[in-house]
C-alpha cells in the first residue's frame, strides 16, 4: 500500500502529520516498531511530542498500553541514537534503504540497530514516508550532515592545497583564452533592456562611456599613437603634430596628454615680463591668443612665449630709448 | 587679470568640493575631491565643514568607477515587462516570433547579418578605409586574417601561428627546418598548441552560436547514456586524432621538449578522444622526469574515463592513482579536476555515487567551493532517470538547502546546465516547494545568467510550468500563466495541454476560449491534440446558455482551422471525435443549421458518428419538430449500419407524425437494415 500511496501523494517532508491521526498508518508503524528489538530507554533525550505521538499510539492500539509505550520509545530511542551515530560516524550513504541495509556491518554504536529482521526492508518505503513526516527536521539534518560529512577519499591536504607556490605566470596559452572565452559565453543572454545593450556597444568600444568625459578623444588618441597597429595598411590615425597636414580629422590634439587648463591659464609663463606697460599688455594679448588656439600643443604655445621673450630682450635697446621699461 | 581670479575662484570650488554638473566635476583630474556620483554620503559632510569656515577641510579619497557603473545602475532599474515580448525581439513589430520556432530563427537571422557583414567588410577592405569615428573604433575597420610577414622565419611562424591559420604554420615550421634554422621552444610549442587545440584541422571560421549548438546536441547525445560514439561530420568536436598526424609529427622532429609540450599533446589527444596514446605519453613524460600541470591532469582524468572495456572500479582506483600522483608532483588541483571527476562519474551510474559523495566533500574539505556544474553532475548522477525508482534520494534537498541566497559567477563552462536539471528533478519529485526554491535561486542577484541558452530556457519553464498547473491552485497558476507567458519563454502545446486539464480540475472550463486564442497566437494553430483537448472540455458537460455561445464560437474557429488545413493538405486531418465534439457544441448553442452541415461532412469524410451525438440530434429534430430531420438520422444511422439505427427508429415512430411517404420511406429503409438484423420482424411489421 505505502509505495502505491507515496507515488500518487506529492512527498512532502515539510508538512507535519501528527502521529494519530492516520490510522492504517499508525498501526503499520507500530508493527514496525514491535518487531524492532530492544534496547535501553532513555526517554529524555526524546522531543516530548514523540513521546505523547507514542503514548497516542499505544492508547489507539489494542495491546497493553505500558508495553507498546515503552517499545515505541526504544524504538524511537534507538532511531535517534542510529541517526546520531550515522551524523558522526563515517556513512557515506545517505539513503534511508541504503541506511538500513548497510546496517549489517558490526559498529560499536550500532550494533543494537544492525540485529533489525530483514523483513523491515519492506516497510522502508513506508518507513521513509512516515518517519519522514513524523521528524523532517531531524531527518534533513542527519541526511544533510551526510551530504558534506563523512568519507572522503583523503588524498588531499588542505595546507598543501592552500601555501601559494610561487608560480611564475607564463604567458596565457591557446588553451586559457579558449577557456577564458568559453567561461565568458556561459553568462551570455539576450539583452533585457537597452541598458544592457548599451553596456555590451560600451564594452565594445562602440559607445561613449557614461559620463562623457570631453576629454575621451585626447587620451585615446595618445594611448593609440604609442601603440601603432601590428597589422601593416590599417594605420588610419597618423599622429599630426603639425597643423597643416591634411590628411588628419580637422582637429589635432596634442600628443603629450595635457588638459585644457595647461592651454588655457598661461599666466604663468608671463612673470618674466613686466607686470605693467605696453609690453605686459602686448604679451598678455598674445597668451590670450593662444589660449584660443586648438591647434597648438603646449610646449609650441611655450616656444611662442620664449620666442617673444627673448625678442625683447634683444631689443632692448630700442626700447630702453623709447622709455618702456623692461626687467 | 582675468585669468588670475578665475583660476583663484576654481581653485576655491575644488577646495570645496562641491558637486558640480557631473562632468566639470569630474574634469578636474588633478584634485583627488573630484567626485563622479553625486549624493554620496561623505559630501554634505565635506559642505559642513567648509560652512563653519574652519580651515581645515577633509578631502575624501577619490572614487573610481567602472566604464559602465552608470549604465549598470540604469539597467539595474529596468524590470521585464510581463505584457512585452523579450527586448531582443523588439525590432518591426511584423517580425517580433510568437513561437520557439520563430524566435530560434529570429535570433539566428540577426546573427547571421551581422557576420555577413563582417565577411565583406573583411573580404574587400580596401572598400572600408574611411575612418570618421573621433575617438577611432578599432572593431568598425576591416580586420585582416591574412599573414602579413613574408620569407621564412621564426617572425613569420609566430604571425602564423596567431592568426591561427594551421597549414601554413605547418608549412612554414616545415621550410624552416629544411633551411636548417632552429625553431626556439616557445615558438615549437606555441605551434603544438594551435595544433594540438584545432586537432591538426583549420579551426572553421564558423561563429560562436552554431558551435554551441553543435557542442550541446552532441553533449545531450553522449548524456543520453549512449557510449557509441557519435559521427559528426566535419566540425571539431567530429575531430578524431589520427596517430602520425602533423603534431605527432612535429612533436618528434623537435630538438627538445619542455613539459609543456608534453602536456599540451596529452590535453590535445584527450579533447581529440584518443585516451590510451594519451596516457601513454603521460608515462613518457614521467619517465623523463618532468611534471605535468594541472591541467593535463584534469585532460588524463578523463582520459582514464574514457578508456573502454575496463571496469567502473578499475577506472576509479586509476583515477585514484592519478590523483595520488599529483599529490607527490606537488601540484594543487583545481575546481575543474573535481568537477573532471565528477563528470566522468556520470558515466558509472549506480556505481558512482559513493565516490562522487567523497568528491565532493575531498573539494569542501580542501577549500575549493562547488560551483553549479559540480551540482549538476551529482544531480545527474543520483536522479538519472526519469521517474522517481524507489527510494529516489533527497540528496536535492540538501543542494537546494545549501545553495540557497548564493549568487555565483562563472567558473566552469557546464554552470549553466544546473538549473535544467534541477527543475527536471523537482517535476519528477513533484515537489512544488522545491520547485520555488529553484525559482527563487535563479532570481538571486545575477543568477538568471545560469539559465543557458534558449531551448535550456524553455525546458526549465516548460517543466516549472507544468509542475505549476499540476500542484498549484489555479488562480495562482493563472497569474504564473500571465508573468511566464509569452515574455519569458513561448509554451509548447504540452503545456497549453497541462494548462487546460488544471482548468479542468479546478472547474474553471470558461477560460477555455481565451487560451485557444492564446495557443493560436502562439503557432499551435495546427496542432491536432491541443484542439482534440479543447473540444473535448468544452463539449464533456452541459454549460449555462452564454457558456455554450462562446464555446461554440470557439468550435467554429476550430473548425475553419481544420478546414485550411485541409484545403492544404492532402491527407485528411479531421478525427471521428473532433467531428461529434464540434457537431455537439453547435448543437447545444443552438446553431442547427451548421450542426446539420457537421453530418454531411461524417459522410464525406467517412468518419462514424457517436450514438449520443445522434441522439442529441433526435432530440434537437424533436424539439423543432420536424420529422424529416428525424428520418435524415436514422438514414445515416442506416448508411453507417450503426446498432443504434433501430432505437432510433423507434424513438421516431414514438415521437413523431409521419407522412405516408416518409412512412415509406422509412419503411424501405427499416427493411434494408432489417435484412441484417437479427430481430427485425417487429420493426417491419411495425413500419408497415
Amino acid at each position: 500500500m505505502f509505495p502505491r500511496v507515496s507515488a500518487l501523494l506529492p512527498l512532502r517532508p515539510l508538512s507535519r502529520l501528527p502521529l494519530c491521526s492516520a490510522g492504517p498508518e499508525v498501526s503499520a508503524a507500530a508493527v514496525v516498531l514491535l518487531a524492532s528489538p530492544r534496547g535501553t530507554v532513555r526517554s529524555e533525550s526524546l522531543s516530548p511530542e514523540l513521546v505523547a505521538a507514542a503514548s497516542a499510539v499505544a492508547d489507539s492500539l489494542p495491546l497493553d498500553k505500558q508495553m507498546t509505550k515503552s517499545e515505541l520509545l526504544r524504538q524511537l530511542q534507538q532511531h535517534e541514537e542510529g541517526s546520531r551515530a550515522q551524523k558522526d560516524g563515517a556513512r557515506p550513504k545517505i539513503s534511508f534503504t541504503d541506511i538500513i541495509s548497510d546496517m549489517k556491518v558490526a559498529r560499536s554504536t550500532t550494533a543494537r540497530v544492525s540485529t533489525r529482521p530483514v523483513h523491515q526492508i519492506q516497510f522502508d518505503e513506508g518507513t521513509d514516508d512516515f518517519v519522514g513526516q513524523e521528524k523532517p527536521a531531524d531527518l534533513r539534518r542527519s541526511f544533510r550532515k551526510n551530504i558534506f560529512k563523512g568519507k572522503r577519499l583523503n588524498i588531499f591536504e588542505l595546507k598543501a592545497v592552500t601555501e601559494e607556490a610561487p608560480e611564475t605566470e607564463a604567458a596565457p596559452s591557446l588553451w586559457d583564452i579558449e577557456f577564458a572565452k568559453k567561461l565568458a559565453a556561459v553568462n551570455e543572454q539576450p539583452f533585457q533592456n537597452g541598458f544592457e545593450e548599451m553596456i555590451q556597444l560600451t564594452k565594445e568600444g562602440k559607445l561613449w562611456e557614461f559620463p562623457i568625459n570631453n576629454e575621451a578623444v585626447v587620451t585615446a588618441h595618445v594611448t593609440t599613437a604609442q601603440h601603432p597597429r601590428q597589422a601593416a595598411g590599417s594605420r588610419v590615425f597618423q599622429p599630426c603634430s603639425d597643423a597643416t597636414s591634411s590628411t588628419c580629422t580637422p582637429s589635432c590634439f596634442d600628443d603629450d596628454g595635457s588638459e585644457f587648463h595647461e592651454h588655457i591659464f598661461l599666466d604663468k609663463y608671463l612673470e618674466d615680463f613686466p607686470k605693467q606697460g605696453p609690453i605686459r599688455h602686448f604679451m598678455e594679448l598674445v597668451t590670450c591668443g593662444l589660449s584660443k588656439n586648438p591647434y597648438l600643443s603646449v610646449k609650441q604655445k611655450v616656444e611662442h612665449i620664449e620666442w617673444f621673450r627673448n625678442y625683447f630682450n634683444e631689443k632692448r635697446d630700442i626700447l630702453k630709448e623709447s622709455g618702456i621699461q623692461f626687467n | 587679470m582675468a585669468a588670475v581670479s578665475s583660476a583663484r575662484w576654481l581653485r576655491v570650488r575644488r577646495g570645496l568640493c562641491l558637486p558640480l554638473t557631473g562632468r566639470r566635476a569630474g574634469l578636474c583630474g588633478r584634485a583627488p575631491s573630484s567626485r563622479f556620483y553625486s549624493g554620496s554620503a561623505a559630501v554634505p559632510e565635506v559642505e559642513g565643514a567648509d560652512a563653519t569656515g574652519t580651515g581645515e577641510v577633509v578631502i575624501p579619497k577619490k572614487k573610481t568607477w567602472d566604464k559602465v557603473a552608470v549604465l549598470q545602475a540604469l539597467a539595474s532599474t529596468v524590470h521585464r515587462d510581463a505584457t512585452a515580448a523579450p527586448y531582443a525581439f523588439q525590432d518591426d513589430p511584423y517580425l517580433i516570433p510568437t513561437s520557439s520556432m520563430e524566435s530560434h530563427s529570429f535570433l539566428l537571422a540577426k546573427k547571421s547579418g551581422e557576420n555577413a557583414a563582417k565577411f565583406v567588410i573583411n573580404s574587400y577592405p580596401k572598400y572600408f578605409q574611411k575612418d570618421i569615428a573621433e575617438p577611432h573604433i578599432p572593431c568598425f575597420m576591416p580586420e585582416y586574417f591574412e599573414p602579413q610577414i613574408e620569407g621564412i622565419s621564426e617572425a613569420a611562424l609566430q604571425e602564423r601561428i596567431k592568426l591561427r591559420k594551421v597549414k601554413a604554420s605547418v608549412d612554414m615550421f616545415d621550410q624552416l627546418l629544411q633551411t636548417g634554422t632552429t625553431v626556439s621552444l616557445e615558438t615549437a610549442n606555441c605551434l603544438l598548441d594551435l595544433l594540438c587545440y584545432c586537432g591538426n584541422q583549420e579551426p572553421s571560421t564558423n561563429y560562436n552560436f552554431q558551435q554551441r549548438e553543435q557542442a550541446e546536441e552532441l553533449e545531450e547525445a553522449t548524456e543520453g547514456n549512449n557510449e557509441k560514439p557519435k559521427k559528426k561530420a566535419g566540425h571539431q568536436l567530429g575531430v578524431t586524432w589520427r596517430a602520425k598526424n602533423n603534431a605527432e609529427r612535429i612533436f618528434a622532429l623537435m630538438p627538445e621538449k619542455n613539459a609543456h609540450s608534453y602536456c599540451t599533446m596529452i590535453r590535445g589527444m584527450v579533447k581529440h578522444r584518443a585516451p590510451t596514446q594519451a596516457l601513454n605519453l603521460y608515462t613518457e613524460l614521467l619517465n623523463n622526469r618532468l611534471r605535468a600541470d594541472v591541467h593535463t591532469f584534469n585532460s588524463l582524468i578523463e582520459a582514464t574515463a574514457l578508456v573502454v572495456n575496463e571496469k567502473f572500479e578499475e577506472k576509479w582506483n586509476n583515477i585514484l592513482d592519478l590523483l595520488k600522483q599529483m599529490v607527490a608532483q606537488n601540484v594543487k588541483p583545481n575546481l575543474q579536476t573535481f568537477n573532471t571527476i565528477l563528470k566522468c562519474l556520470r558515466r558509472f551510474h549506480a556505481f558512482g555515487k559513493l565516490p562522487a559523495l567523497q568528491t565532493l566533500r575531498e573539494m569542501k574539505a580542501i577549500g575549493i567551493e562547488p560551483s553549479l556544474a559540480t551540482y549538476h553532475y551529482i544531480i545527474q548522477l543520483f536522479y538519472q532517470h526519469e521517474s522517481p525508482s524507489k527510494g529516489s534520494s533527497l540528496i536535492i534537498y540538501d543542494i537546494m538547502n545549501e545553495l540557497m541566497g548564493k549568487k555565483f559567477s562563472p567558473k566552469d563552462p557546464d554552470d549553466d546546465m544546473f538549473f535544467q536539471s534541477a527543475m527536471r528533478v523537482c517535476s519528477s519529485l513533484r515537489d512544488l516547494e522545491l520547485a520555488y526554491q529553484v525559482h527563487d535561486l535563479l532570481n538571486t542577484g545575477d543568477n538568471r545568467k545560469f539559465i543557458g541558452p534558449d531551448h535550456r530556457r524553455n525546458f526549465y519553464y516548460s517543466k516549472f510550468f507544468g509542475l505549476l498547473c499540476l500542484m498549484e491552485q489555479i488562480d495562482v497558476t493563472l497569474k504564473w500563466y500571465k508573468d511566464l507567458i509569452p515574455s519569458v519563454f513561448f509554451p509548447h502545446s504540452q503545456t497549453l495541454i497541462d494548462l487546460l486539464q488544471a482548468l479542468d480540475v479546478a472547474n474553471r472550463l470558461e477560460l477555455i476560449p481565451q487560451i485557444w486564442k492564446d495557443s493560436k497566437e502562439y503557432g499551435h494553430t495546427f496542432r491536432r491534440d491541443l484542439k482534440e483537448e479543447i473540444l473535448m472540455l468544452m463539449a464533456r458537460d452541459r454549460h449555462p446558455p452564454e457558456l455554450q455561445v462562446a464555446f461554440a464560437d470557439c468550435a467554429a474557429d476550430i473548425k475553419s482551422t481544420y478546414e485550411s488545413q485541409d484545403a492544404r493538405q492532402t491527407a485528411p486531418s479531421w478525427l471521428a471525435s473532433s467531428l461529434n465534439y464540434i457537431a455537439v457544441l453547435f448543437l447545444r448553442a443552438g446553431r442547427t443549421q451548421e450542426a446539420w452541415k457537421m453530418l454531411g461532412l461524417f459522410r464525406t469524410h467517412n468518419k462514424i458518428p457517436r450514438s449520443e451525438l445522434l441522439n442529441e440530434f433526435m432530440g434537437s429534430a424533436k424539439a423543432s419538430g420536424s420529422p424529416a430531420q428525424a428520418i435524415e438520422i436514422v438514414k445515416l444511422a442506416g448508411a453507417f449500419s450503426l446498432p443504434i439505427c433501430e432505437s432510433l427508429t423507434q424513438t421516431l415512430m414514438a415521437d413523431f407524425t409521419l407522412s405516408q411517404e416518409q412512412k415509406e420511406a422509412l419503411g424501405d429503409l427499416t427493411a434494408l437494415t432489417s435484412d441484417s438484423s437479427s430481430d427485425s420482424d417487429n420493426d417491419v411489421g411495425e413500419g408497415k
